[in-house]
């Protein structure tokens, strides 16, 4: 016994000096719960983000909705601009679409289903599969970093926030606890980027209980969020455009990369220590700082400092001048942006501006709740109108309504449709519905942005007052989760273990 | 005259003891509002209301024991001051200063805290005003 132990610590020193490191490995889960809910978007983020871990030679699990099961999987959104080949489905969804407005299906009629197209899929994302096969992958290599990443869909939970729930293929789900058991069998650190509704329940994997408590897992573990377990994030649209794309995928991983998700390389420098290494924690601070979307993003030690606030701090109001630290940087840098000057009266400023910002949304669902209605009555005057010609419209899914569809009869609806003055307000009213869709997006992605303000001076101060009033156990877990994030996308342990006294204060 | 003075007494214990946190949220919820700082009415809007309400309820049990200590301020200052002529002009004032000590004796850096602490103390001082009058109409009755 006595002469093995050297001989080990002599093997030991030689892989360390030889420059072994512990294998990472990146899961990537993807794809959304059923084919309704699984848009070309979750898709093409799931691509790219395979692409750029790819590239930055992490190996990646895929699992991707109904794995390799060749029925369609996906939906999207024809547009007739990004039409390269009209197809005979397309000319006749152009044909059909006054009937389609009529009946208040024009989505449905643009919408096109397909198998998905990820490469080095390893199975489906239904929640026993996946389970089996989280549990596999870990309980395999239990001492390897692993990195997840999630591009799908999340609900809220009623209860308690470890119970807010990935949602998977075939309408099944996994819940934020019931991953943190899986994840029990790992010795190695765990990171996690959720870029879903309600992901913030997930920062519970981070600690030892994962239903309440301040006390972390012993094996480290921290990640980062679209949202808090509380809000619906950006980035569910149907729409395939890039150019459209703000969530959270689309700037974390683009700052990890250097280029945009067009291959752009990107206009503000994601690595401000220039050490030459984006870290994930550098990667979320650009995305705080250039998501101009409706997603309040946050990290584990974000997470943190928020749950660990005292009773008698919660309630009272902050003070005027802010501490030196990197929120209260991000602070200045966001209001700059948004020609926010820095007074004693800035926060009343924000405030004003997000009352205005809510008020227009408010008017805007005015507006929208009134033109529906008004939408309403013109449909329901062309139906009357439709049906007393061609009754069997009124009956959809019905042997008539398929005798007349089957004869063509729908291609004289629709031309018949055209023809009327009503059809003409009709169309108005519905392009208006979505210019109205447009302008409340808008007005919410600028909301956030005021609440993202508010959101970093609660962090700076947070950070400011655990330094004063918190515990040394409290301050030691904050500085390991910041550690934990402020590695880069290939897992340094040795760095973390180091670095977790380098905690800018 | 002794069974009155006690019943007041206790009355201005446990209605000040009760009412301390809740002053406390008031006076620092409409600081917040009126400045326009305060991450309570960011949780107010962002967050589902059951959480303010727990938090609410763990502060005030957690504060209950500083609360009863100035419940029992309140009540001595009541003693000293209330029932006397001269002394009676500023009976209450030991409980908005009492308030202010907290500040200095839990905080390190109090100065922006201070507004809040006054205000809860003047409003449990309005609390204390309306026993003492009752108790004086009465004693004249």
């Amino acid at each position: 016994m006595r002469q093995t132990l050297p001989l080990t610590a002599l093997i030991t020193c030689l892989l360390l000096s030889l420059g072994v490191a512990k294998a990472d490995q990146a899961i990537l889960i993807g794809g959304g719960y059923n084919i309704n809910g699984s848009q070309g978007q979750i898709e093409l983020n799931v691509k790219w983000v395979q692409e750029v871990l790819k590239q930055a030679n992490l190996p990646v699990t895929t699992f991707f909705t109904d794995g390799d099961d060749p029925a369609p999987d996906v939906h999207y959104q024809h547009r007739e601009s990004e039409d390269t080949g009209a197809n005979a489905l397309n000319e006749l969804a152009a044909q059909l679409e006054p009937v389609a407005r009529l009946f208040g299906d024009q989505g449905l009629n643009q919408q096109r289903y397909r198998n998905h197209s990820v490469e080095d899929v390893r199975g489906s994302t239904k929640a026993d599969l996946l389970t089996q096969s989280l549990k596999d992958l870990i309980s395999s290599a239990p001492d390897d970093p692993s990195l997840i990443i999630y591009n799908g869909h999340g609900k809220q939970s009623k209860s308690t926030v470890d119970k807010v729930t990935l949602e998977l293929w075939d309408d099944t789900q996994l819940t934020a606890n019931e991953l943190h058991s899986i994840l029990g069998k790992s010795n190695a650190p765990t990171r996690f980027v959720f870029t879903q509704c309600y992901s913030g329940g997930f920062h519970r994997l981070a600690y030892a209980n994962p239903e309440s408590g301040l006390e972390l897992s012993s094996n480290t573990r921290c990640g980062f969020t679209a949202e808090s377990a509380y809000r619906l994030a950006e980035g569910c649209s149907a729409s395939i455009n890039t150019d459209d794309y703000r969530d959270y995928t689309t700037y974390f991983f683009a700052a990890l990369d250097g280029y945009d998700r067009q291959g752009e390389i990107l206009a503000e420098d994601a690595d401000p220590d220039q050490d030459g290494t984006v870290s994930m924690r550098e990667a979320h601070f650009y995305t705080l700082e250039n998501a101009h979307s409706t997603d309040l993003s946050r990290s584990t030690s974000e997470d943190f400092l928020n749950r660990w606030e005292p009773w008698y701090l919660k309630w009272t109001s902050a003070k005027q001048g802010l501490p030196n630290n990197e929120y209260a940087k991000l602070y200045r840098t966001l209001a700059d942006k948004h020609n926010i000057s820095l007074s004693n009266n800035t926060a009343k400023i924000i405030r004003s501006k997000l009352e205005n910002y809510q008020k227009t949304s408010e008017e805007l669902q005015s507006r929208r709740h009134e033109l529906r209605n008004d939408l309403r009555d013109v449909q329901h005057q062309l139906v009357q109108s439709a049906t007393k010609q061609w009754p069997a419209l009124a009956g959809p899914y019905t042997a008539q309504f398929q005798s007349m569809a089957a004869s063509g009869v729908l291609i004289n609806v629709a031309t018949w449709l055209r023809e009327q003055s009503a059809y003409e307000t009709l169309v108005d009213l519905q392009n208006e519905d979505d210019n109205i869709d447009g302008a409340l997006l808008d007005a919410e992605r600028n909301a956030t942005q005021m609440q993202k303000l508010f959101y970093f001076r609660k962090l700076a101060n947070l950070k400011s007052q655990l330094y004063q009033h918190g515990d040394a156990s409290h301050i030691s877990s904050y500085e390991k989760l910041v550690s934990c994030e402020s590695a880069p996308l290939i897992f340094d342990e040795k760095k973390v273990l180091t670095t977790s006294t380098d905690v800018d204060k | 005259m002794l069974r009155s003075n006690i019943i007041a007494s206790l009355l201005l214990w446990i209605l000040i003891t009760a009412a301390a946190w809740p002053a406390f949220v008031a006076a620092n919820f409409a600081i917040s509002w009126f400045f326009g700082e305060g991450s309570i009415i960011d949780a107010w809007i962002q967050e589902p209301k059951r959480n303010t309400i727990d938090d609410f309820i763990t502060g005030y049990t957690s504060s209950l024991i500083i609360a009863a200590l100035i419940g029992l301020v309140a009540v001595v200052d009541f003693q000293l001051l209330a029932r006397h002529k001269l002394t009676g002009y500023i009976a209450g004032i030991l409980i908005p200063v009492s308030c202010i000590a907290i500040a200095f004796i839990y905080f390190p850096e109090p100065g922006h805290l201070l507004p809040g602490f006054a205000l809860s103390g003047f409003a449990l001082w309005i609390l204390y005003k309306l026993v003492d009058i009752g108790y004086r109409l009465r004693r004249v009755s």
